[in-house]
């Protein structure tokens, strides 16, 4: 009996930290009355580095930021930026000295960016895929 | 009294902006980040471009200044500004200049023209036009990183003063540590030159901590660019630093 309760426990585990790994996949996200439709890498790259002020469609835009020690940050900066932290990090430290951009403002988690952007329709943010419902549009997701 | 900067940025366009008031010195690579240490992985920006003879001798000045910038997959920015600093020792006045700067997901480049007139009273330099000229450029490639820079500066009429400085580094990323190397170069028309190798290594720690470890060997000639002739003819210097980010 013990042998197959281990091994029932051990695939168990398996398949949770799988399916952990595959769920931390994020959605870019905005207010459903954003008339932007979808942006692409390139455009939410700008966007979050403070490159661009504005959607494609020429309307201001906000990105908000979780803290660092979100698992949605910490995903959304190592595969759809690409900068590590000491770099983006180094990147702001310039940005910020030379009066040229800050960075975004940070908030908890998917809740707290979901909440913040049903009332801001200049607002863009990321949250992981699963936590995206009607509240929310989507406006690019990382493949 | 005197603050680092603080002036007033009026956007006309998406790519057009003004300045005014009193604002850093963007020629060089590093001018407007030159205080933080996070920012680059020396201990020191190269004095032979960044120490005080080298250098404009200012960080700030007081001016107006016009921005055209642009670009998608490469950026660029031009930016013309006139202006003064005025100091006890060295002053700028009648000062105006160009930065012409271009950058991508791999690099940088930057080109920039300075002229300006100099109060320095006692000095041979007093009253004269100087030039300055500066061609830098940064690429990182994989885990590579290339950081150089060339700089030209020119009296009118005192061509005993004209110097030049130049360094170039070379670094390697392993994870949150990397080792580097340079060389530097300076150039004094009266013969107080000197040249130097710089091996290095910048480790990040944490969220918000960068640590560095330098050796140098330096040879001057003429006492180079230290206040006083060092004694020897070789002059090895150890630095270490901590940088903090908040």
């Amino acid at each position: 009996m013990k042998p197959i309760i281990n091994y029932m426990s051990a695939a168990a585990l398996v398949l949770l930290v799988l399916s952990s790994v595959a769920n931390a996949e994020i959605a870019v996200i905005a207010n459903p009355e954003n008339s932007q439709n979808s942006l692409t890498i390139k455009q939410v790259k700008k966007i979050f580095l403070g490159k661009k002020s504005t959607f494609p469609n020429g309307e201001a835009v906000e990105p908000v930021d979780q803290i660092e020690t979100s698992a949605s940050r910490k995903f959304f900066y190592e595969n759809v930026i690409k900068k590590d932290p000491a770099t983006l990090k180094s990147y702001w430290t310039k940005m910020v000295f030379s009066g040229k951009a800050a960075p975004p403002e940070t908030m908890k988690d998917d809740n707290a960016i979901k909440t913040w952007i049903a009332s801001s329709k200049e607002g863009i943010g990321y949250i992981n895929k699963n936590a995206v419902d009607n509240s929310v549009k989507v406006l690019f997701t990382h493949q | 009294m005197g603050f680092d900067w603080g002036y007033g940025r009026y956007k006309v366009s998406e790519s057009l902006s003004l300045k005014a008031g009193r604002m850093k010195y963007t020629g060089n690579l590093v001018s407007e980040y030159v205080d933080v240490g996070y920012a680059y992985p020396w201990v020191r920006p190269p004095e032979a471009i960044y120490s005080e003879d080298a250098s404009l001798s200012f960080e700030s000045f007081n001016g107006t200044a016009i921005v055209f910038s642009g670009g998608d997959d490469i950026e660029y920015s031009a930016e013309t500004y006139i202006g003064a600093e005025i100091e006890d020792t060295e002053s700028h006045k009648k000062m105006g200049g160009i930065t012409l700067r271009a950058l991508n997901d791999y690099g940088e480049v930057k080109l920039a023209y300075n002229r300006s007139t100099v109060l320095n009273p006692g000095d041979i330099t007093d009253g004269k036009n100087k030039t300055y000229l500066t061609l830098g450029l940064k690429a990182n490639w994989n885990q590579w990183l290339l950081i150089t820079e060339y700089v030209d500066s020119e009296y009118s009429d005192v061509p005993a003063n004209d110097t030049y400085g130049a360094f170039a580094t070379v670094g390697y990323k392993i994870g949150q540590t990397t080792p580097h190397i340079t060389y530097q170069k300076y150039d004094r028309k009266t013969g107080q030159n000197q040249d130097s190798w710089t091996l290095g290594v910048r480790h990040y720690l944490g969220s918000a901590m960068a640590l560095k470890l330098e050796v140098q060997d330096i040879k001057p000639e003429a006492g180079g660019l230290f206040v006083s002739q060092p004694a020897e003819n070789n002059v090895n210097i150890i630095s270490a630093a901590i940088n903090l980010i908040f």
